[in-house]
């Protein structure tokens, strides 16, 4: 073997190294970086939201400047207002339903309580299993870490709702300008690919966040009226569990059919009441994923469903809650950057162009 | 902070944004036939569609025959060459484009390949309009919008007589050289 060619192995070897290494470091740096930035990534959403609005009131004549601050302004009064009635409101019924919470633990834990005597009968190695027992030391285990992250999770909150709006607002009023400015930055020999590029994001990721809000609400809306109709209380804290598990895909729904059912169980311990809440919030849900979701998305993100749950999974392990939420969004702008670079530089080759012109 | 401090003045820059961009629309043949006030009132709809590359120099291509089009490029300063088969046969030259004039406007309505070569002649400076966004902006204002449209048909309308001419003249071209073929083969 000559000794030239097993260096040049040894560094190839060791730049693949180096760039793995890199590759690693750079998708922790972003997971930071994604960690630090909320706001921002709150305030991007929201710029969705708000665009079609600053571009409707153009429409009637108003110069952009007066738009954007009337729009703006609209905004923070709504989101202060029912930010404010969704806290009062979950506030005196979190509270009721945690006055009423030590009947359903009591029952709870009888019907576990009978569960494990009745397998005990069946499987006799379970006997000496206290399934209550290690519940209670499973709690105190998780308890002082989630109490200890309570102040840190508070202040994370506070500068969300601080600095959301601030962003949101240069966002709304210089979309365009940062647009442009990132256009300019590709050679002009990619301008036109890089301008359609941005637009098809754009479009994908307005009309997918557009269309997870008016879903969102929409199923939030028919829990609240359905729990309300069947005489059960609580609506409302039902239906804000809907609606905010309803942003996650695939997984939410079910998120929401446990959530609900503890609710369920801790409020009227009693298994007609747990059965009927399963089915009302169970049905919304089918309804959603057959009726509302088709019509609010669409075909916006023609992903595969095994695609959104791969998505959905790899998001939380390595961002958790906003991973939760990002995933899909972040895998369709990769698919549209993907297919949209395979059509303008796989497809489009000018020696293939050049030499069937030639057959010609 | 002054009114005329730098902040306001990036506040309300729209405004100048505006007066420039119906300076460029007037100089068009497609908004030619919309009055001032008009140009005014869709300035700011059509500015969001309008975007400027960095300035070409001299053999850069600016789009390629077969490449996908997005939208239609106004020459501001400089020249352009627009050629057919551009690297199969250069000297193949359609037009040489001035200040002013306009190409690529077929895909203001449609995202298809290209049909011909650009390339800057000499250091050009140019203005994209892009097309999907610009339908979007013409659909504020229906009126204002079938005027554009319209304009924009008649140019469409003409180029394609003149090619249909073009055509008739080397059909007939074509002929008379098939017919000396004829008689030179008879003879």
């Amino acid at each position: 073997m000559n000794p030239g060619n097993s260096i040049n192995t040894f560094f190839r070897l060791l730049l693949i190294a180096a760039i793995l290494a890199a590759t690693v470091y750079a998708f922790n740096f972003l997971i930071d970086m994604v960690a630090i930035s909320l706001p921002f990534i709150f305030a991007f959403i929201v710029n969705f939201l708000l665009s079609p609005l600053v571009k409707r009131l153009e429409k009637t004549g108003l110069p952009r400047s007066i738009s954007v601050i009337v729009v703006f302004m609209g905004f923070c009064v709504v989101s202060v207002f029912m930010l404010w009635l969704t806290f009062t409101y979950l506030y005196v019924e979190i509270t009721a339903l945690v006055e009423r919470s030590p009947i359903g633990i009591a029952k709870i834990s009888s019907w576990i309580q009978t569960l494990h005597a009745d397998l005990a009968d069946k499987i006799p190695s379970l006997a000496n299993f206290d399934i209550q027992k290690t519940l209670i030391e499973q709690g105190k285990l998780i308890a002082p870490d989630a109490l200890a992250g309570t102040p840190q999770f508070l202040a994370d909150i506070i500068l969300v709702l601080m600095l959301t709006p601030v962003f949101t607002f240069f966002l709304v009023r210089d979309g365009g300008n940062i647009k442009r400015w990132f256009i300019s930055l590709a050679p002009n020999k990619y301008f036109e690919m890089t301008l359609t590029m941005i637009y098809r994001i754009n479009e994908q990721m307005g009309d997918y966040i557009r269309g997870r809000f008016y879903e969102a609400t929409i199923v939030g809306f028919l829990t609240f009226i359905a729990i309300g109709v069947f005489g059960f209380p609580h609506a409302g804290l039902y239906a804000v569990t809907a609606a905010i598990t309803n942003v996650i895909p695939y997984v939410g729904p079910l998120l929401c059919i446990a959530i609900g059912l503890f609710i369920a169980m801790v409020e009227h311990a009693s298994f007609e009441s747990v059965l009927y809440i399963g089915i009302i919030i169970s049905v919304i849900q089918l309804l959603d994923l057959s009726l509302i979701y088709p019509l609010a998305i669409g075909i916006t993100v023609q992903l595969h469903p095994l695609v959104v749950i791969l998505a959905v999974i790899f998001g939380s392990k390595f961002m958790g809650i906003i991973g939760l939420i990002l995933a899909v969004p972040v895998v369709s702008v990769i698919k549209v950057l993907f297919t949209e670079l395979r059509e303008s530089l796989w497809r489009y080759r000018p020696d293939r162009q050049h030499n069937s012109l030639r057959q010609i | 902070m002054s009114a005329n401090s730098p902040f306001w003045q990036n506040f309300f820059r729209s405004k100048s944004l505006e007066d420039q961009m119906v300076d460029t629309l007037e100089k068009l043949p497609l908004f030619s036939a919309l009055s001032h006030r008009k140009l005014k009132q869709i300035s700011s709809w059509v500015a969001d569609s309008v975007y400027r590359p960095d300035t070409f120099n001299q053999s850069d291509l600016i789009f390629e025959q077969g490449q996908e089009g997005s939208g239609m490029y106004v020459l501001l300063s400089g020249q352009v060459n627009i050629y057919l088969d551009y690297h199969i046969d250069d000297s193949n030259l359609l037009a040489t484009l001035n200040p002013g004039d306009f190409f690529g406007e077929i895909n203001l309505l449609d995202e298809m390949p290209r049909s011909a070569t650009a390339v800057a002649a000499e250091k050009s400076e140019v203005l994209f309009f892009h097309g999907r966004e610009f339908r979007e902006a013409l659909k504020t204002n229906v009126e204002i919008g079938y005027e554009v449209m319209r304009a924009l048909a008649e140019v469409l309308g003409k180029r394609l007589r003149e090619t249909d001419e073009l055509l008739r003249r080397k059909d007939v071209e074509l002929r008379l050289l098939r017919e000396k073929l004829k008689n030179s083969e008879s003879a």
